[in-house]
């Protein structure tokens, strides 16, 4: 069973970015059955130049490697990467390697030059119609770089993708069982105009599983704020203070037009400090509604049913926010609220595995460098490096969310990889033990120990994959350490 | 076994014993020190093993059992180390109480405390390398099984 799972506009690839990291940490989507489901990631963003495109793909392409390497097309057990993510592209294939997560989206015309303004002939009532309906920046603007806000723009360039490659391949693919989920901000451009036009495509489409198919989405409301657009730059005209306004607009059509299983809504009013007003690079740390949000992927996959009995057009919506517990400017294990907990445990587990890794690479006398072939070849191999670049990634996602307004920040980073404190921010490690008369300090030697004495039964195991028997040893050691805290 | 080293390294028992010669008191106190010494051989050599197979109990049983990457040679070195300490106190402990008699025999004294120390190290050596695939120990030094 796979959720198929659109992510429109820059919130959606942000988004995607944090559902990657949440599931690198071993957190599983789970079916309502509780079965594996996969996920198929569909990027949909026409600004393929922007930052967080690359960084989004890259990071998908990153975890698909590493996973693949883990599993070598066997069902994983509890792990890191246990969730399988898969490109359209390589759905149905036994290879997650090499996957093709980009789209070519990419307009390098103006929206005048897209629907050939200039072909209409002048004093044309159509030409009226069209000068009514979007301002000269509006027609000028180049596409390459997204709809700027412009959700008129959006809704008219993105109407034609029953075309495309990526659709035809997804009503091909897509089969009984199957979910879609959609993820969208509401108050821009790509995101607000290209959610409702899939929806409607997909209703209307060939594939009868795909008609009749369970859909989720969540539409992002505000979350930041930007700088007033400068006056000296014409072409900047995405205004934070619009952003409202353009929220409600889309709710009340999505409202009467729309009709999905399953509705989430977020936003958040604390940001103090506005982004900068960049259209062209966009570059905003992740911030904790982006996080969240990825969330309401895997609360959908959990609790919406794949086959319902009803048409579409007869279901009724269930709706969901997501909250917190308390109000605060910095989230963490305590005031997040408990249904959060789970999640920022899966974190913990995976942060730690991060600088439990690096300081074992260090550790030369390792008694499982010997008897398990954890040893410097293996420490030197693709799979690490792959790992230590997406460690890092995962690192910057953590410190860009503790440092964003409002700030997600449950972990003690350390720059340095040092592993002297428990990683979770307030809390003690309460399980030292006792040696002679003083105190085993926290530290590594708790999760290096821990997999000495899990060795054995992994002996027993016989795997054949030394990569899937070091992240499940280290996926279990830690679990063991660091459950206390549940 | 503690005869022949303490022969070869301090001086044979009979060099020791015509050292106080004429004096036939102290000739016949010194053949004394000799089979007191003896006698206790069988029980410093006991202690020996017994201090070695606790030793090497605490190191592979108890403190690999604990967190703290006790797997590191230097803690096996120091366990060791301190098998030996202890082996030379105690083994001084009981020549100087069993030993009761008053002519200097501090050479031999000393002689056979340094034996023993190396014989708990020899042993600890064995021990370790014998039996610590037995236990769920996985230091590494020496490991032959």
């Amino acid at each position: 069973m796979s959720t198929f799972l659109f992510c429109i506009g820059g919130t959606g690839l942000r988004v995607m970015k944090s559902l990657t990291m949440l599931l690198a940490s071993g957190y599983k989507a789970c079916n309502e059955k509780g079965e594996d489901e996969d996920i198929i990631p569909v990027l949909i963003d026409p600004h393929k130049s922007l930052d967080e495109f690359t960084n989004c793909k890259k990071t998908l392409d990153k975890y698909c490697e590493i996973r693949s390497l883990i599993t070598m097309g066997t069902v994983p057990g509890d792990n890191f990467f246990h969730t399988r993510l898969v490109s359209l592209d390589n759905l149905g294939l036994n290879d997650d390697g090499n996957p093709n997560f980009d789209y070519d989206l990419r307009l390098d015309c103006s929206f005048g030059e897209f629907i050939r303004k200039s072909k209409l002939p002048t004093d044309s009532a159509s030409q009226d119609l069209i000068n009514l309906l979007y301002s000269e920046s509006n027609i000028n603007r180049s596409l390459a770089v997204g709809f700027k806000g412009s959700p008129n723009v959006g809704c008219v360039v993105l109407n034609n993708f029953e075309g495309q490659n990526w659709f035809q391949q997804f009503t091909a693919k897509f089969g009984q069982g199957d979910k879609v989920f959609i993820v969208a901000s509401v108050f821009g451009g790509t995101g607000a105009s290209g959610f409702p036009l899939l929806v409607k495509k997909i209703r209307s489409c060939g594939n009868t599983y795909l008609q009749n198919a369970s859909i989720g989405a969540i539409a992002v409301m505000p979350y930041f704020e930007l700088t007033p657009p400068k006056k000296e730059d014409p072409n900047n005209d995405i205004n934070s203070s619009c952003f409202i306004t353009k929220t409600k607009a889309a709710l009340s059509y999505y409202d009467k037009e729309l009709k999905v299983d399953s509705l989430y809504y977020i936003a958040d009013d604390k940001q103090q400090k506005p982004y900068i007003n960049d259209e062209e690079s966009q570059q905003n740390g992740t911030h904790f509604i982006e996080f969240m949000s990825a969330t309401s992927v895997l609360h959908f996959i959990k609790n919406t049913p794949a086959n319902q009995n009803k048409k579409p057009a007869d279901r009724k919506t269930e709706y969901y926010s997501i909250c917190i517990d308390k109000n605060a400017e910095v989230l963490n294990w305590d005031n997040i609220g408990m249904a959060h907990q789970e999640i920022i445990y899966s974190l913990l587990n995976y942060y730690t595995f991060t600088v439990v890794n690096d300081l074992a690479k260090g550790e030369k006398d390792f008694p499982l460098r010997q008897t398990s072939g954890f040893n410097d070849t293996f420490y030197n191999s693709g799979f690490f490096q792959l790992l230590d670049e997406f460690n890092k990634d995962f690192y910057k996602w953590l410190k860009e969310l503790s440092n964003n307004d409002r700030a997600f920040a449950p972990f003690r980073l350390s720059e340095n990889r040092i592993l002297n404190d428990f990683p979770l921010q307030g809390h003690e490690f309460s399980n030292t033990k006792n040696c002679l008369w003083t105190k085993i300090p926290y530290g590594l030697s708790y999760y290096l120990h821990e997999m000495i004495l899990l060795e054995k039964k992994y002996k027993k195991r016989n795997m054949d994959n030394v990569y899937e028997q070091y992240t499940e040893m280290m996926y279990e050691a830690i679990d063991n350490i660091n459950k206390f805290i549940k | 076994m503690y005869d022949s080293l303490l022969e070869l390294f301090i001086g044979k028992w009979s060099d020791f014993i015509n050292s106080f010669s004429p004096d036939e008191m102290e000739m016949e106190a010194a053949k004394k020190v000799q089979v007191l010494f003896e006698n206790q051989y069988l029980v410093i050599g006991t202690v020996m093993f017994l201090l070695v197979a606790l030793t090497w109990a605490f190191y592979y049983i108890w403190l690999n059992n604990l967190p703290g990457l006790f797997y590191k040679k230097k803690y096996w070195l120091m366990a060791g180390f301190f098998c030996s300490i202890l082996t030379g106190i105690i083994t001084f402990i009981i020549i100087k109480f069993q030993v009761n008699i008053n002519i200097p025999f501090g050479r031999y004294l000393f002689g056979i405390v340094i034996i023993n120390c190396v014989y708990s190290i020899i042993a600890y050596f064995f021990f370790s390398i014998l039996f610590n695939g037995f236990t769920n120990a996985k230091t590494t030094p020496f490991k032959l099984f």
